[in-house]
């Protein structure tokens, strides 16, 4: 009697305003499996995940869908949304754009007072959630207070407490550091071990290597090859780069405490005891580094620690406190660096003013000819796109498309 | 870290406690009085007794700030009437005249409107507006739209600072401005909705709540006290004794 097929996708193809984005999706799905499904930026992963949330072909307007999703045997097409809603838990990409409520605790309640559960039930599993995730400290908070971790956490944790069998998740870490990545990993550890069916589209694999059952690579919306936990991890990391994909496995870094207080002139851009103000309190203080042409540096360190807000310094849009920044020698000021230094937001969406990606760079690059931008944009994988509108690419594409504007200047 | 957090906990449990809540329908019949005041009264010095009122109760529900924010706006416009105009040349008059007068005579209500946000949190507004039994169809778009109001300003910001980063001329500021502004709103609007369709929000049920609001006794008070300003300014206006 048992059925054992959890989520089963028949054969589906997927078009949207006329462009074909998936093509003959099967996948079947056991009761209690992690799955992964993994690709490139705009491979059709994300579009999975709403097959079986039933935005596809509920919510989405303009597609074309052939084929048949079914999730516990009943036919996805056929049932309403708010009935999908309770079996299946959805936790998008974005942290902004997720939560309805404007403080933590209503947040956390608004799965269950959507189902009409009594206050007094209410309460335990809100309680019940809270403890077993172990987000005691995002409770009574002000979401828009919270970082895009804290938020992220708090989004899985309100479809924790609906309970559902079923969790999607799209690019859940997209926006987390390290601290706030882990534990996220336990949430999802912990549904796993509930005997809970995980579906998660990802682009950080690592975190993900203890707790997935099969892994499904897609390519420009088919799936080329379902592997299982071992095959996937035994992936060198040569493979895993030619089909476009990161590590597998944790990167352990080996970083010699070591300070390199260079002298100025020998190098470009020179930071000299740098300290900024935000808001009344200092953020950063005593930052002294030197950086060459050419090099690329890393600056690593928890959520909210000041990374931004040193990059946002050095690009001019935070005036420092205390200390100098030099360029070639020379001391530029904030209005100067604004003009000098460039900088690919952690939102890009709020960078991308053309019309056409190709647009995008013309409007940067003052008087360079339109050879060099194919040039840049050939460089960038970009050049197939350059008549789109930059906000209709994929997340991954509009990041390179700030990149490469930035690098056309 | 922890101590940012621990901070901003504290400061928000404060801010509860500081604040008392009205209850959202009490402060939508202020809001209705303070609007039947505004557009009933003939001069705009009686309604000033009014703003006075609202001005206290504003206090008394802890918001001095905003209190103190509306008495200067008062008082600055009272003195661009009464000390700049009788002098000034009539261009300016007639220019700034409209604004000082109707903007004198909307205080009232953006004070009520003011008093009912800082007081409440959606949810009581959302669980307000599900007791006064108004329909869902009404009740999500009008939560929306609060919810909305924050964002933007957060999304302005960031669209400000990446403009910094370019020369642009005026027209592609303006450009630059609203395109981003637009798609990003069109593009939140349209992941807020797919959040709460996958969490059950067109469920059919009766909607529940963790929290639950009750009618207390000072909003009657408050509601009774805006009610009979409203009727004394309102008498004085018709009557001319001022």
């Amino acid at each position: 009697m048992e059925n054992s097929k959890c989520i089963e996708i028949k054969d589906v193809s997927f078009s949207y305003l006329d462009r074909q984005i998936l093509h003959n999706i099967s996948l079947e799905v056991r009761k209690g499996e992690c799955i992964l499904l993994c690709g490139k930026s705009g491979c059709g992963k994300t579009s999975i995940t709403k097959l079986i949330n039933g935005l596809i072909p509920h919510f989405i307007e303009g597609s074309h869908i052939e084929g048949q999703v079914f999730v516990e045997g009943d036919l996805i097409a056929q049932k309403k949304m708010y009935m999908i809603a309770e079996k299946i838990g959805s936790v998008f990409q974005n942290p902004k754009s997720q939560f309805f409520y404007l403080d933590s605790d209503s947040e956390l309640a608004f799965a269950l007072e959507n189902r009409g559960i009594d206050s007094d039930s209410m309460k335990k599993k809100i309680d019940e959630t809270i403890k077993s995730l172990h987000i005691e400290d995002l409770i009574h908070r002000n979401v828009f207070s919270m970082s895009g971790g804290e938020k992220q956490l708090l989004a899985f944790a309100s479809v924790y407490a609906g309970n559902p069998d079923i969790y999607v998740l799209d690019e859940p870490s997209a926006n987390l550091d390290s601290n706030a990545m882990e534990r996220l990993k336990e949430q999802i550890r912990l549904i796993c071990a509930q005997g809970k069916t995980v579906i998660i589209a990802e682009h950080r694999l690592a975190y993900l290597s203890e707790l997935l059952d099969r892994a499904v690579y897609i390519e420009e919306g088919r799936i080329k090859r379902v592997y299982s936990r071992e095959q996937f991890m035994s992936l060198s990391e040569k493979e895993l780069a030619l089909m476009g994909l990161r590590t597998t496995k944790k990167v352990v870094s080996t970083i010699k405490q070591e300070r390199t207080d260079k002298k100025q002139d020998d190098c470009d851009l020179l930071v000299d005891n740098l300290a900024v103000d935000r808001g009344g309190k200092r953020i950063i203080s005593n930052i002294s580094f030197g950086v060459k042409a050419g090099e690329i540096v890393g600056i690593m360190g928890k959520n909210g620690v000041g990374k931004s807000t040193l990059l946002r310094c050095l690009c001019g849009l935070e005036s420092e406190a205390e200390g100098q920044i030099f360029l070639n020698g020379k001391r530029i000021k904030k209005k100067a660096r604004q003009k000098q230094i460039y900088m690919v937001m952690q939102d890009v969406n709020h960078q991308l003013f053309g019309e056409t990606v190709l647009d995008e760079c013309e409007m940067l690059s003052d008087g360079e000819n339109a050879e060099e931008i194919i040039k840049v944009l050939k460089q960038f994988d970009l050049l197939d796109m350059k008549n789109r509108h930059p906000l209709s690419l994929s997340g991954g594409a509009k990041t390179a498309t700030g990149f490469s504007r930035g690098y056309s200047r | 870290m922890e101590k940012i957090m621990d901070r901003e906990l504290q400061s928000l449990k404060k801010e509860n406690k500081y604040k008392k809540s009205l209850d959202p329908r009490a402060g939508i019949i202020i809001l209705l009085i303070s609007n039947v005041v505004v557009f009933m009264q003939k001069a705009a010095m009686v309604g000033t007794i009014y703003v006075i009122f609202m001005g206290i109760l504003l206090l008394v529900y802890g918001c001095p700030k905003s209190c103190i924010k509306f008495y200067i706006v008062l008082l600055g416009m009272i003195a661009v009437q009464r000390y700049i105009f009788p002098y000034a040349p009539s261009w300016i008059v007639i220019l700034f005249g409209i604004f000082t007068n109707y903007g004198r005579r909307m205080l009232p209500c953006l004070m009520a409107g003011i008093m009912l946000i800082k007081t409440n949190t959606m949810h009581r507004f959302i669980l307000a507006m599900r007791k006064m039994r108004w329909t869902e169809s009404l009740v999500i778009p009008v939560a929306v739209a609060i919810r909305y109001f924050p964002a933007i300003r957060e999304e302005w910001q960031h669209v400000h600072e990446a403009m910094k980063l370019r020369k642009l001329s005026v027209a592609e500021k303006l450009e630059g401005c609203l395109v981003p502004m637009m798609l990003s709103a069109t593009t939140t609007a349209e992941e807020l909705a797919q959040a709460a369709v996958t969490r059950g929000i067109e469920n059919p049920v009766r909607k529940t709540s963790y929290e639950e609001i009750k009618i207390e006794w000072m909003d009657i008070v408050s509601v009774g006290l805006s009610l009979m300003v409203a009727i004394i300014v309102l008498v004085i206006d018709n009557r001319g004794l001022l």
